[in-house]
């Protein structure tokens, strides 16, 4: 519940500073109307925080992952994650330790009309997820009725490797320039699962990914906030630059 | 951009909904391990009739635990086995209290089994569902007989063991 309160925290403050940088930019734009167009195209690469920081706080969990995206059109990016995951759930019923790789693929569909000069980026996106993991049950207890017999946490028998799960993923989040080329972003997502196949005689209660699994549904949720840099690799010039260029008014909404 | 960030932000907001509907870590409703049940029936094998007993007290021999907080009457009992041993040793004693001393009988009986642990669901964790089940009577002041009825010990509501007396 700590954990969950942190996180909260986090995420909050990375929305706060977010809300501020946007504000900041509007105000800087109209005052400095850098006329830089939105018109570059190229691979932007970071990190997810929120892994990072739970892996600082949470001593049932190690994550990493790898985040980028690549522009293809004006409002279509190509975009995927890669990451690494594990994750132990302690409880007096069943503990495990699940871990494991995954690829999430897809693409990004931009929502937001910039000012001119912006960057920024809201978005909707839609994923395929792909992990293949180990999952080993820790402990066990036998659930009875009534306690005549004391509760007793057993040892657990496996360690299955060679899990592996499908799922789609929709999402939607902000990517904002703080800096040049600097982008702090959070994504809110909804996963699907599609195929999973468990252990003999027991359940995936993680999948690296995924997440948490539950008993009644294939759905899970999650989000993120993440950093990443932009690389800009080349320019695309729109057609109808030329003619716009002398009714361009300064603020102008790019279409 | 207004509209947008509002988008987002009731995305958010429901979000948190979401994960605040935590699951639900109550095991009930599930069968779990099940009870060895035990019925109660005329020595006169040929009646072919329950006989309640009087006053019954069933006692795990190991630590000499009563399970029942008071003796019962009754013609059919649900009793816990071990989970953890390949057997359990029960003391099972009729007119409990009784003025007088000699109706107070003990019988011992030896329930062996062969466990195995079955995954239920998130919130339960494992159940233990019993096979081969066996009974050797170790003593017979007031217990003349058994019958074993179903040898496995699973989930149905039905009689494992007849006990005539």
């Amino acid at each position: 519940m700590t954990n969950l309160i942190r996180t909260y925290n986090c995420f909050i403050s990375v929305f706060l500073l977010i809300c501020i940088s946007l504000q900041a930019q509007v105000q800087d734009t109209i005052v400095n109307s850098t006329k830089r167009r939105n018109d570059t195209y190229g691979l932007r690469v970071g990190l997810d925080l929120k892994k990072i920081t739970q892996t600082v706080f949470d001593d049932y969990y190690r994550g990493f992952e790898i985040v980028g995206d690549y522009r293809l059109t004006k409002k279509l990016y190509l975009a995927a994650e890669l990451g690494t995951e594990e994750k132990s759930i302690v409880d007096n019923s069943t503990s495990t330790t699940t871990s494991g790789g995954y690829l999430k693929a897809g693409v990004d569909i931009n929502v937001h009309k910039n000012l001119i000069g912006m960057r920024n980026l809201i978005f909707v996106g839609f994923r395929y997820g792909f992990t293949t993991f180990s999952q080993k049950l820790d402990r066990f207890s036998i659930a009875a009725e009534n306690s005549f017999f004391p509760s007793q946490q057993i040892p657990g028998s496996f360690d299955q490797k060679g899990l592996t799960a499908h799922w789609i993923e929709f999402l939607a989040g902000l990517k904002v320039e703080v800096l040049d080329n600097l982008f702090l972003g959070f994504s809110v997502s909804v996963q699907n699962k599609i195929i999973e196949n468990k252990p003999e005689g027991f359940d995936n209660l993680y999948i690296p990914g995924f997440g948490t699994t539950n008993d009644f549904s294939d759905f899970s949720a999650g989000f993120n906030y993440f950093i990443s840099y932009y690389i800009p690799l080349y320019k695309k010039k729109p057609k109808k630059a030329k003619e716009k260029k002398d009714s361009e008014p300064k603020i102008d909404l790019e279409k | 951009m207004r509209k947008g960030l509002k988008f987002i932000f009731t995305r958010v907001a429901l979000l948190l909904c979401f994960l605040g509907c935590e699951r639900d870590d109550l095991c009930v409703d599930t069968p779990v391990t099940p009870f060895l049940i035990i019925t109660f029936q005329n020595d006169d094998r040929s009646l072919d009739v329950k006989r309640p007993v009087v006053r019954l007290q069933v006692t795990l021999i190991e630590n000499n635990k009563p399970f029942f907080i008071e003796p019962v009457s009754t013609d059919s009992i649900r009793i816990p086995l071990n989970t953890l041993k390949d057997n359990t040793k029960f003391l099972f004693t009729r007119n409990v209290g009784d003025a007088n001393e000699a109706n107070i009988a003990s019988d011992i009986l030896d329930f062996t089994y062969t466990r195995k642990d079955i995954y239920v669901n998130r919130a339960c964790g494992f159940k233990t569902l019993f096979s081969d089940l066996k009974v050797n009577q170790e003593t017979k002041n007031w217990i003349q007989n058994f019958e074993i009825l179903n040898t496995n010990v699973n989930d149905e509501p039905n009689t494992h063991i007849q006990l005539f007396h």
